[in-house]
């Protein structure tokens, strides 16, 4: 360590002196458009025999006098002169040779030439993950690209993030993209767990940040067509790091802190106690309110609890990664070993992960290569329920309550958020292994052979404690007193087989063809399992993750199980370097479908024109490259239940006899017409490069029509069936307009600074359900609804006009549009706007000498957020022993004759408001507000060490960062954070009330420091 | 170049090996054969037997009571339950109703299923449709559905009477399997004639004794409801050709209690050792060591802790710690007991509140059709009917029992307030009330309940959103506030 103190200062105070004749320049020589070292660049002192190439880190030293032109040189990039004028440092970017993009790319399936890459993908390198610890790698997409809107997973440590590819196609069937790692399917499924209290399963909670290479959103027919029934809500490919030649070690640390975006604003014990007078005596009543527990007046004034401050805490979290390349021209491998330990800001909610990776790829002839890859994840979530927590903490918890009883115990005699820190105990275990083997093979020439096998094996475990404490508070007689401790566990295993064949043909310099044929096989089974106890639970001392206790525990229920089947062909046909054209079929047969729809047929075809060779643009000092394309496809979701299409009666089980006599029940009726739903996709684009492609833009515009939805039809009540029936049913029309800019503002040796920009617009519309009554479809949640010529998901509200200034009550409007003071779920229309006006980001990139800057800004316009907890926050808060707490925002409430304000008057008594059945009821469009908000989601600032500052430490690169998450936003969301992240009940749900905030947990504002080095 | 061409054929070969194309994927943790033999028709019935403790332990009976004039719903009821007692339901969201109203349509649905399998496919099940056992079996399912359907109806529809021919809406009547997107509502007198028709048929099929189980549905159960049908037409129009309503349901009591093996229980309300109690059951809920009351005709049995039923009835307890979930009882019914009524011992007061210590049970059969209620169907059915001395009789029966004096020479109108203050009494707690009061209401048209006009439009339930379909009449709102 004291080396390095020494020669860092040694550096900065002499370096400057050691500068003379001939004299040593060194650099780093990266790709241009995405920054990433270049190893192996050959650079020369033209004329000379003197050169030297850059290391694996894209740094060289070379000797040199000034004047000299150094060249250099690297295949597939321009080749870059530069005239020598002595400066000490000399860092170099190089360009793509367009003319050299002949290079052979391994895509979803099959290879291409990297220059005839179709359709709109967008593409996030690993490098930029790295500065910025995220909880999920799919939250690197949010901002960065028109058109695929990333809901960051709130601010708890386990949450999932919700993507939506060019708006949401679907209803009930999951409406989330695929997620393909290294050509792998993944386990996918968000409700894994059920609904878990809304604490969705996340899946790619094993994947290791550092482990990523690339992340590419595949968002139109031409990209994600080849994905065939599962491509309709767009492709997500994640590519891990493969081994390169040399040897290299790295470390990346980072430690960071995390607190609420959002500190709920309610009030304390005197001003509470003030709004419920003033409610009482607006009600025409006299004296004191009663209190609810039957709190005396006394005691309320004596207590005042900060029940959010209970609940929650600044989160430290640090992260560990250290990863070993060792590659020669044969073999080469990637290892990495890490370990994650992420606090939130919620009280005992923690996720630690420990994830090793190993990927290799050996040679073994000219033309045969293995590919091997393998990672093994333990991730361990302590988690909470977050109603009784946070959600209580600032609602049914009151600020007069105290926390603990008199003999200084907890009180349980309401939902106080202290029974669940204190004495429960929640935990996830998952264990996740996800290996491949990919063998490419080449027998003659420009034929590519590839086959790859996977297996996706995951452990996950599900527990739950009670101590005996509970049942002690709870004032139960000492003999009766008991713990409560479950595990239900789930084993999913999933493989994947494919096959690919591709051929390569250039009839000659003018047509050229790329065929390709390929099938996949895939089968996921699950075991099902209920806890072995008939009482769902067992006495134990210790959750039962501490137990050693025998296998106590677990009782099969079978398993459930889905295969999937495909084959498909593509051709491409490119003419003359400029037109391009591709056609691609697949069809896709899935266990889940009924037997009259098996198999299903997915075309697509697409065309692309490049005008380089035109005079206008060749010609052209102003534009680079002009190129438009469109395809048109016809793709499918399958995202349904395994065994949705099965007539079934239950199986009767031993612990549930009536009369001593077992007994069956009919599930579901037979449906064998079940099928995907299909989703044709018209898409355009053109894309202009301006300045020698110093500025590139994209405008890209699409119109999906989605039909045969899936639905999963709440059966009408008095049909008996408790399970909903799948049918396929709607039509949905998405449409929209996308465009994305890159200026490279400033192109400088020693500063440059890159601009992005990126906007979209999504119109989302229902066309028909098909003759299903909107009804079926509601969940009871969220007041969201299906409505035909509306957003999916529209709000279903009645409309708050105004106040009446004379007595202080809300005036609503009836069906007809007439002001009535009586509230009527009659008078429900769909109201609000679910989706924004336009989705975007924009960020900048600073570079000077050794130091960057970077900020992202993400934003929405437009739109409406429903804050389903105003009924009670703002609206009817007094309900006995669930009476709610209330924001600060109350203040501008009417309170007397005359007063002009959006807010009624208090209530005590819910039946003040005519017609108001209950005070859960109380939903209406005066608790819209306007979505849009403009949030600084990164801005990070890095520094790395001058390589010679690293000479004789064994490090040959050092970067350092810090960075700051979510520090600003700009909203008139009084309700909470504006980007909601509420985790789902169910499927229909993700998809149906994006736009509901209740009591969400916030994002996490955070600031992390980030060191990466390299030996 | 030729190797490799072998190579690749080999590769070819092996990769096709992986990719099956049966695409067959059967899952494991249900049953996709369906019933094989008498032994799974069975088990169909049972479940249907079993999920009457769905809406009839205790859920059904609470909500009729909160929405009659028993209970105090000042305090001792959630959010739900205070949309009933205010007599106003919204058609959106309330669990509780949506939860009972799907209970019995399960019911229905779980005997369609039987009824499915009897029409056509007994041979699969290698049956015979004249078989003893499968007309008994059909007869259960027919009583089941009719029972449910009855016990919905009242809730969603006024009674018979309400309109002078019967041509108010009803409920769906559901006689198939598949009915995912529903049907329109029948009328008051499509219903009643669907109900008397599934209930002659099952009393023609039914065993004195149930062949199974004598817990299982028999003749007497079919009769009982029968009665019960008959008498809440009370005095709406006739429903049936053979005599009138209360002519009919008095014949149906008289058949029940001369045929079922029940019995008039004198130990209840006695006390001490000797003392019963009708919903026989255990404080410590585990198995119930208690059969059920001697005088049930038909009822859910409770056997353990695994599968207890009336869980509801939990509610009234005042053993456990009195809270604000504990339902309250009006005080003007407890004032209106005598104390010399044994009865008025199932009353507590405290605190100025009253409960019921009725359900005092960690767990409890309910009988869901009783002797006691029989015998007060036959007195004021017989009393309507001019029938005065069976209805003395058999009032008198109830009087004694309970401690109170016998009565004799009574006028009708006497004799009929007499009985139903008795039928009030005696079935406490177990949804009968808010019935009465609809079906006395048909002829006393300025009959109220809690202050609100018998017939006005909240007093009957709202059909839950999810059954309203385009084309569906839902109740009207409002009128009893």
């Amino acid at each position: 360590m004291k080396t390095i103190i020494n020669s860092l200062l040694f550096f900065l105070f002499f370096a400057p002196t050691f500068m003379f004749g001939q004299t040593t320049v060194k650099g780093t020589v990266t790709e241009q458009s995405t920054s990433i070292p270049l190893p192996g660049v050959n650079v020369v002192i033209k004329g000379t025999a003197t050169g030297t190439a850059t290391d694996f880190d894209g740094n060289y030293q070379i000797d040199v006098k000034k004047g000299d032109v150094i060249v250099f040189s690297y295949v597939g990039y321009q080749l870059k002169e530069i005239t020598y004028n002595g400066q000490a440092t000399l860092n170099v970017q190089m360009d793509e040779d367009a003319a050299q993009l002949d290079e052979i790319v391994i895509i979803g399936y099959g290879v291409q030439k990297k220059s005839k890459i179709l359709g709109s993908a967008v593409r996030v390198n690993g490098e930029d993950l790295k500065d910025n610890p995220v909880s999920s790698i799919d939250a690197a997409l949010q901002g960065k690209a028109a058109g695929v809107q990333v809901i960051q997973g709130s601010g708890l440590a386990g949450s999932s993030n919700v993507v939506r590819v060019r708006g949401i196609s679907s209803i009930s069937a999951g409406g989330d993209p695929l997620y393909v790692i290294d050509g792998i399917p993944i386990t996918q499924d968000y409700f894994l767990q059920g609904d878990s209290n809304g604490q969705n399963n996340n899946p790619l909670a094993s994947l290791n940040q550092n482990d990523i290479e690339s992340i590419e959103v595949l968002k139109d027919a031409a990209a994600a067509g080849i994905y065939g029934s599962r491509g309709a809500n767009g492709v997500i490919l994640i590519k891990t790091k493969r081994g390169k030649e040399g040897l290299k070690f790295s470390y990346t640390g980072s430690v960071s802190t995390s607190d609420p975006t959002y500190k709920p604003k309610v009030l304390n014990n005197k001003q509470l106690l003030q709004v419920y007078q003033e409610a009482w005596e607006n009600d025409g009543n006299t004296g004191l309110v009663p209190l609810p527990r039957n709190i005396s007046w006394e005691d309320a004034l004596n207590t005042n609890t900060d029940w959010i401050d209970l609940v929650t805490k600044t989160g430290f979290s640090n992260r560990h990664s250290f990863s070993v390349n060792y590659g020669t021209e044969k073999l080469k491998t990637y290892a990495n070993l890490s370990y994650d330990d992420t606090e939130s800001f919620i009280k005992n909610d923690e996720y630690k992960r420990l994830s090793g990776r190993f990927n290799l790829d050996y040679q073994i002839l000219k033309n045969l290569k293995i590919g091997l890859n393998t990672s093994l994840t333990k991730g361990v979530y302590d988690k909470v329920n977050i109603n009784d927590t946070w959600r209580n903490a600032q609602s049914f918890t009151l600020p007069f309550y105290s926390p603990y009883q008199d003999n200084g115990d907890i009180d349980n005699t309401f939902g106080n958020p202290l029974v669940e820190l204190e004495y429960r105990d929640r935990r996830s275990e998952e264990m996740r292994t996800i290996n491949s083997i990919a063998v490419d093979f080449q027998p003659i020439d420009n034929l590519y052979l590839r086959a790859t096998g996977s297996l996706d094996y995951m452990d996950f475990r599900d527990y739950y404690w009670q101590s005996i404490e509970v049942d002690r508070i709870a004032g139960k007689p000492e003999e009766e007193q008991n713990t409560y401790a479950s595990a239900n566990p789930f084993f999913v295993t999933n493989y994947n087989t494919n096959f690919t064949a591709s051929y390569l043909w250039d009839l000659n310099d003018k047509h050229a063809f790329n065929f390709l044929l390929g099938t996949e096989y895939q089968r996921s089974e699950r075991l099902l399992y209920k806890f072995g106890d008939p009482q769902g639970h067992i006495n134990s001392p210790v959750p039962l993750y501490e137990s050693d206790a025998p296998d106590y525990s677990r009782e099969s229920t079978g398993k459930t199980a889905y295969s999937f089947a495909s084959y498909f062909g593509r051709i491409n046909y490119s003419y003359n370097d400029a037109l391009d054209l591709m056609a691609l079929a697949r069809l896709d047969g899935s266990s889940r479908f009924g037997e009259n729809n098996r198999y299903g047929f997915f075309p697509t075809v697409s065309a692309a024109y490049n005008f380089s060779q035109h005079g206008f643009v060749a010609n052209s000092d102003a534009i680079s490259l002009l190129k438009i394309k469109t395809s048109y496809g016809i793709t499918g979701n399958s995202e349904i239940g395994n065994d949705s299409r099965f007539g079934a009666y239950s199986i009767p089980n031993s612990g549930t006899n009536y009369l001593g006599n077992e007994y069956k029940s009919i599930i579901r009726l037979d449906n064998p017409d079940l099928k995907w739903e299909t989703a044709q996709t018209v898409d355009f684009g053109i894309e202009l490069n301006l300045f020698n492609n110093r500025i590139e833009t994209e405008l890209s515009g699409y119109y999906k029509k989605s039909k045969d939805v899936l639905l999963d039809l709440f059966q009408i009540p008095s049909s008996g069936f408790g399970e909903s029936l799948w049918i396929n049913a709607a039509e949905i029309e998405n449409k929209g307009i996308e465009f994305n800019f890159t200026s490279k503002n400033v192109v400088n040796d020693n500063f440059s600074w890159t601009t992005t920009f990126n906007i979209a617009h999504n119109a989302n519309k229902l066309i028909s359900l098909g003759g299903v009554s909107p009804d079926l479809l509601e969940g009871g949640f969220n007041d969201t609804r299906v409505i035909e010529g509306q957003p999916i998901g529209t709000n279903y509200l009645v409309r708050f006009a105004r106040v009446d200034s004379t007595d202080g009550l809300p005036i609503f409007l009836d069906k007809a549009g007439n002001e009535t003071k009586t509230f009527d779920l009659a008078n429900r229309v769909s109201a609000g706007s679910v989706i924004p006006d336009a989705t975007g980001g924009f960020g900048n990139k600073f570079k000077y000498k050794n130091w960057g800057l970077d900020t992202d800004f993400v934003f929405t316009i437009g739109g409406n957020i429903y804050d389903s907890y105003a009924k009670r926050a703002l609206g009817t808060f007094i309900d006995g022993n669930n009476s709610s707490n209330v924001r600060t925002d109350i203040y501008d409430r009417w309170r007397n004759p005359g007063d002009v304000t959006e807010q009624p008057r208090l209530f005590h008594d819910h039946n003040e408001v005519s017609g108001l059945s209950s005070v859960w009821q109380y939903n209406h469009t005066g608790f819209l507000y306007d979505a849009s908000y403009l949030r600084l989601r990164n801005v990070s600032l890095n520094y790395t060490l001058p390589t010679e500052f690293l000479n004789g430490t064994g490090i040959s690169s050092l970067k350092l960062a810090l960075t700051g998450s979510n520090l600003f936003t700009w909203t008139k969301f009084p309700g909470g954070d504006p980007e909601i992240a509420r985790d789902f009940q169910f499927q229909r749900d993700r998809n149906l009330s994006p736009n509901v905030s209740y009591l969400s947990i916030p994002q996490s504002r955070s600031f992390t420091f980030n060191i990466n080095a390299t030996f | 170049m030729k190797i490799n061409i072998k190579l690749l054929l080999g590769l070819f070969f092996s990769i096709s090996m992986f990719v099956s194309c049966d695409l067959e994927e059967l899952p494991e943790n249900v049953d996709i054969v369906g019933p094989t033999n008498l032994a799974d028709l069975e088990a169909l019935l049972n479940a249907g037997y079993n999920e009457l403790g769905w809406p009839l332990g205790g859920n059904a009976q609470l909500y009729a009571e909160i929405n009659g004039d028993n209970i105090d719903g000042s305090n001792g009821i959630n959010s739900d339950e205070t949309e009933i007692y205010n007599r106003s339901t919204s058609f959106f969201n309330n669990t509780i109703r949506d939860n009972m109203y799907r209970g019995f349509y399960r019911i229905v649905l779980d005997a369609n299923v039987v009824l499915g399998h009897i029409e056509n496919n007994l041979e699969a099940l290698g049956l015979s449709a004249t078989d003893s056992r499968v007309q008994e079996i059909k007869g259960e399912a027919l009583l089941l559905r009719a029972m449910a359907h009855f016990e919905i109806s009242r809730f969603m529809s006024h009674s018979p009477g309400y309109s002078a021919d019967n041509s108010h809406l009803g409920i769906q009547y559901i006689t198939s399997v598949d009915n995912a997107i529903g049907q329109n509502r029948g009328t008051v007198a499509q219903n009643y004639e669907n109900l008397v028709s599934d209930l002659k048929e099952a009393e023609s099929l039914l065993n004195t004794t149930n062949s199974k189980d004598p817990n299982y549905a028999s003749k007497a159960a079919a009769q009982a409801y029968l009665a019960k049908v008959f008498f809440q037409a009370g005095f709406g129009p006739d429903i049936d050709t053979a005599g009138s309503n209360y002519e009919q349901a008095f014949n149906y009591a008289n058949s029940t209690l001369t045929n079922t093996s029940a019995v008039f229980d004198v130990n209840l309300y006695q006390g001490g050792d000797t003392g019963t109690e009708r919903f026989a059951g255990n404080l410590v809920d585990n198995n119930n060591t208690e059969t059920p009351n001697v005088e049930t005709i038909f009822g859910i049995v409770s056997e353990s802790t695994a599968n207890s039923k009336g869980g509801t009835f939990g509610r009234y307890r005042t053993d456990l710690a009195v809270s604000n979930s504990t339902i309250r009882i009006m005080q003007d019914l407890y004032n209106a007991i005598p104390s010399t009524d044994k009865r008025k011992a199932l009353l507590e007061e405290t605190d100025g509140e009253y409960f019921l210590n009725k359900f005092n049970k960690g767990i409890l059969h309910v009988p869901l059709a009783h002797y006691t209620e029989l015998l007060l169907i036959r007195a004021e059915a017989a009393a309507e009917t001019s029938g005065l001395s069976q209805a003395e009789t058999d009032v008198n029966l109830i009087l004694d029992r309970a401690g109170l004096s016998t009565v004799s020479g009574l006028s009708k109108e006497q004799l009929i307030t007499l009985i139903r203050n008795q039928r009030r009494v005696e079935l406490l707690g177990e949804g009968n009330r808010i019935n009465d009061l609809k079906r006395i209401g048909v002829s006393e048209s300025s009959l109220t309940i809690r202050n609100a006009p018998w017939n006005c439009n909240g007093i009957v339930f709202q059909f839950p959103a999810t059954e309203v379909f385009t084309g569906f009449i839902q109740n009207p709102t409002g009128g009893c506030n």
